[in-house]
């Protein structure tokens, strides 16, 4: 169990602070955050690197925060991963094991176990200059795991990885933590990366965690306009709230618009109001509407549509909007084919009800 | 006025002449440069074969040269290896109130006229504390002691100066990843530190001990020339010229030559090896 509190740490005219968070063994917490959000103080600070102004690092109920690096156990991947290049896999695993007096006949039982684990016996005798970026990954896991460690620490590991080795990886390192139980700390700006690997969830911004969460807790509701921003929620949109029209209904009217917003607490005033890219549906004329999406209803024109593998982001412009309230929409990439959209294509959408967020101005 | 007007075709043709005639200037200073070097050391051997039916060889003073002077430098040299790492190895890593000015004053060495620099050691060691010194260490001026001396301060500026550019090019995340993984900072320092500035390291050797083997102002100023006691290479090619004996000059000047292409070459080759290890 690692817990984190009240850290404040001041590096230069950057401050970290305010820090809190508990990650039990077996847990992957993910910190999520924009470069310059504070990512590398706190997991240097973590490590034992920067002597944290205010509050306690806890390890198993322990308070470590004023241990050298060197006695904290930690095991950790940095961006760039740092193997030793004047030293063979071998050596790069075993590195830690020689520090303390680990007999030689523990050394190779425990090096082979991890190698095996991780597929990488090929590699013992290989240096790192030689591997590819999925193998460096590995060794790199290795290393920090080899010696069982109170705790993973993961600073953007995967950076310099292409994208389908990526994916292998990530179940890799899924599966081989299962056996470890221990609390693992992901940083990362990377939001597949993020959504693809996290138990638990923290947003780091401006040096402060701005909101913790499951999954869908982070994705679904963030907290603030800038979270949304930075999970690249990018219609978010300015509002009055008019009248209830219903139980849990509110019309909200912005300078050329009219949103039907649903909520379960009370909404009044000024409001800004956000729609997730995936949660807008183009609609078919000849097709009846399900109940979710007729509420908020939209003619209007794609104006550009971008492609990506396995997905296509539309830019959309409601019929008597200015460009203020273009819509980005993204959809799956059969959808775009089914629906013969095309750029400059006149097409309806509805906005998925319940998933409109709301925070007020 | 209206402007002129070239041709399509005369206009590549020209930046076609320029690029040939931008090489040929490239080529031509190279050239010429070389070919003064190789006039120099031609002439050199020239008059070595013109001198050689005159005078006899002076075996004797020539092998005393050469031994004093392998001794020295590669003393001289080791001893800056040793005292220079720890001092790179903190400026490279540290950062303080003051950390440009101390840089500065250890750079002096590169800069100062070894003259100036010899002077300086022969006034110190004439001082109290100098003559302290020098009842600990047996006498340091004009004897061999004092060659060492003179010699290690021309060359620890430029020592700590090419360590510390080697230290600089080492990225801290394999420091900060070796005490992770358990090493103290000493082990650190051994561990990944070290074998990591290796080619840095043995470059420097060799380049400080080519500049101590070629010393001559300061080691001329505190050790003297005193034959069969502080003649090394270079200040047998003064007396040399000194008692008029250009043949015995020329001798000592083939042997440097010799010594110091032998050198950059070996470590050129040694360096290159290095590289083909890892890549």
């Amino acid at each position: 169990m690692i817990e984190v509190k009240n850290l404040s740490s001041r590096r230069g005219d950057f401050k970290l602070e305010n820090i809190n968070f508990r990650t039990e063994s077996g847990e992957y917490f993910l910190i999520l955050g924009p470069n310059g959000a504070g990512k590398s103080t706190l997991i240097k600070s973590l490590l034992g690197f920067y002597t944290p102004q205010e509050g306690e690092i806890i390890f198993n109920n322990r308070p470590i925060t004023n241990l050298p690096p060197e006695k904290r156990k930690i095991g950790y991947i940095p961006q760039q991963l740092a193997l030793f290049p004047h030293l063979k896999v071998r050596g790069n695993i075993s590195f830690g094991m020689k520090n303390s007096s680990t007999a030689r006949s523990t050394i190779n039982r425990k090096l082979q176990n991890i190698s095996q684990k991780l597929n990488i016996v090929d590699l013992l005798d290989r240096y790192p200059a030689g591997l590819s970026g999925g193998e460096k990954q590995k060794v790199a896991l290795a290393r920090a795991l080899v010696n069982k460690p109170r705790a993973l620490f993961l600073d953007e590991p995967f950076a310099s990885v292409d994208r389908a080795s990526r994916q292998q990886l990530w179940s890799l390192l899924r599966e081989v933590l299962t056996d470890f139980q221990i609390p693992v700390v992901h940083i990362t700006h990377d939001l597949e990366e993020a959504y693809a690997l996290g138990d638990s969830y923290g947003l780091l911004m401006d040096g402060r965690l701005q909101q913790k969460g499951s999954r869908e807790e982070i994705f679904s509701r963030p907290a603030s306009p800038a979270i949304a921003r930075f999970l690249s929620y990018t219609n978010i949109f300015s509002g009055r709230v008019q009248e209830k029209v219903s139980a849990n209904k509110y019309r909200v009217k912005s300078a050329e618009l009219e949103f039907i917003v649903e909520s379960k607490q009370k909404l009044a005033g000024e409001i800004q109001l956000c729609v997730r890219p995936q949660d807008i549906k183009i609609v078919q004329e000849d097709k009846p509407l399900r109940p979710e999406i007729k509420d908020n209803l939209f003619n209007g024109k794609i104006l550009d549509a971008i492609f990506s593998p396995d997905q296509v982001s539309l830019t959309f412009r409601p019929r008597g909007t200015s460009g203020a309230y273009d819509f980005k929409i993204k959809l799956p990439d059969y959808i775009y084919k089914r629906y013969n959209l095309s750029r400059g294509k006149e097409v309806r959408v509805a906005l998925w009800q319940e998933n409109l967020i709301t925070w007020p101005a | 006025m209206g402007a002129l007007k070239f041709p399509a075709t005369t206009i590549s043709c020209w930046i076609a002449v320029s690029n040939r005639l931008f090489n040929l200037v490239l080529i031509a200073v190279t050239g010429l440069l070389v070919l003064i070097f190789i006039f120099l050391i031609g002439s050199l051997a020239f008059e070595f074969f013109r001198t050689a039916p005159e005078r006899s060889t002076d075996f004797a003073r020539i092998f005393f040269a050469l031994r004093l002077s392998l001794v020295t430098a590669t003393t001289s040299a080791a001893v800056a290896l040793v005292v220079g790492t720890p001092v790179a190895y903190f400026l490279s890593r540290h950062k303080f109130p003051g950390h440009k000015i101390i840089d500065t004053l250890l750079d002096l060495p590169v800069f100062l006229s070894p003259v100036a620099l010899g002077a300086m050691l022969l006034l110190f060691f004439n001082t109290p504390a100098g003559r302290g010194i020098e009842n600990l260490t047996g006498e340091i001026v004009f004897t061999v002691r004092g060659i060492i001396i003179a010699q290690f301060f021309v060359i620890i500026g430029l020592g700590i100066r090419l360590l510390k550019n080697t230290f600089e090019h080492i990225d801290q995340e394999y420091e900060q990843m070796s005490r992770v993984l358990g090493a103290n900072k000493l082990q650190t320092f051994y561990r990944v530190v070290l074998p990591l500035a290796k080619k840095g390291m043995i470059s420097t050797l060799l380049l400080t001990w080519a500049r101590a083997i070629g010393e001559f102002g300061a080691t001329m100023t505190l050790a003297g020339a005193t034959p069969f006691k502080t003649t090394t290479l270079p200040v047998g090619i003064h007396l040399g010229f000194q008692a008029a004996d250009i043949h015995r000059a020329t001798i000592f000047i083939l042997i440097l030559i010799a010594i110091s292409l032998l050198v950059l070459l070996s470590s050129r080759l040694l360096l290159e090896g290095e590289n083909n290890d890892r890549s």
